[in-house]
């Protein structure tokens, strides 16, 4: 069971000094950019601001509004250091994505609720929004025929690249439990490929 | 098997996942100067919002705004039942602030329906409503603001306060 050796070998690696010492650079880094200091806001932004961006994208599929969702994001992040309800605990990862995912889903419900969702994702033409480039664009339409729930774990380990400890830590749910959805939804994904693309089947 | 089962070393398996994996660092590239933007917008709200108090330091809305808390009143709040009262008063921001026209029926349903979706989980929200109101209530009132806004504090505190 490779996928499930590879996951596992990610979550029991024993914690060595390479991590520990990016986590105390996090750490600093958070910490000087509480107080103001540009290049830790530079450095952060270098860090997570393109996770962020493929996060919001993921879930809109529109350049634009991920541009604009993600500045919200990280003057949120200002926002929250200002009032001191950013508690250092080392959870500033999935603290970020939490204030993204809260964003996004904000956005998505006012775009339901105005009627408009749909004109995001494609042009008049019914083709993909334009930016996005043609050949993903059968996983994309797979993905977005996926759960809420299984996008989710999608997006966040894909888009945001995150580890399933700090996914864990973010939805506050077990790591096997993530594990299980993410391994039912790559399999919920493959067969609606196969279905829709007879010629990936035979790899 | 099920379709819904993974084969174990499923070769199309492994290759979903690089393919997944393609997909994210393609949404991974960022427009050019993104970066420099966001540091930008980051930097001016360190340095020009510290003074303001946190929902009115954000831009107005161009679209609709309102006026409370003396306009707005949310409240009776029974068991798992939530019953919200929204009084609002729109004022289109071409016209003269000070003369404020009702918000139509459209608009409220909207904003209620807004509010009742925040709702999803009463427990968490709840619990959170308090904080909400208490932040409502130290609103300059002379102030307008925004519907998003109103739902931005909110959906931020039905979310745990984001922590």
């Amino acid at each position: 069971m490779l996928i499930v050796e590879t996951v596992s070998r990610q979550i029991n690696t024993p914690i060595g000094e390479q991590d520990l010492a990016e986590a105390s650079e996090l750490r600093d880094l958070v910490r000087r950019a509480r107080h103001n200091d540009p290049a830790a806001w530079r450095d952060l932004i270098g860090r997570y601001s393109g996770r962020v961006f493929a996060l919001v994208q993921a879930n809109l599929r529109d350049r634009d509004a991920a541009e604009e969702i993600s500045q919200a994001v990280f003057v949120r992040v200002v926002e929250e250091f200002r009032k001191d309800r950013y508690e250092e605990s080392g959870r500033f990862e999935p603290w970020l994505f939490r204030i993204a995912m809260n964003m996004v889903r904000d956005r998505a419900r006012k775009q339901r609720t105005r009627g408009s969702h749909m004109q995001i994702r494609h042009d008049e033409t019914g083709e993909p929004a334009v930016n996005e480039r043609a050949e993903f664009t059968p996983l994309r339409d797979a993905i977005s025929r996926l759960s809420e729930a299984d996008q989710q774990i999608i997006q966040l380990r894909h888009h945001a690249e995150l580890p399933f400890q700090t996914i864990a830590q973010l939805l506050e749910q077990p790591v096997g439990t993530l594990l299980a959805r993410h391994h039912r939804a790559i399999a919920k994904l493959r067969a609606m490929l196969e279905e829709t693309t007879p010629a990936r089947g035979t790899a | 098997m099920t379709a819904h089962t993974p084969e174990p070393n499923n070769p199309n398996d492994q290759a979903l996942l690089a393919e997944l994996d393609r997909l994210g660092a393609d949404d991974r590239e960022t427009p050019a100067g993104y970066e420099d933007r966001v540091l930008e917008a980051v930097l001016h709200a360190s340095s020009d919002a510290s003074a303001m108090p946190d929902v009115l330091a954000r831009e107005p809305r161009a679209h609709r705004r309102l006026r409370f808390p003396s306009a707005i009143s949310i409240g009776a709040l029974s068991g798992l039942a939530a019953a919200i009262a929204v009084a609002v008063i729109i004022v289109p921001p071409s016209e003269d602030p000070t003369t404020p026209i009702a918000l139509n029926d459209a608009d409220e349903a909207w904003l209620l329906a807004e509010v009742m979706d925040a709702l999803d989980d009463p427990a968490e929200s709840f619990a959170s409503f308090d904080a909400l109101s208490t932040e409502l209530d130290a609103l300059d009132p002379d102030a307008d603001d925004g519907v998003e806004d109103v739902l931005d504090l909110y959906s931020a505190d039905s979310a745990g306060g984001l922590l």
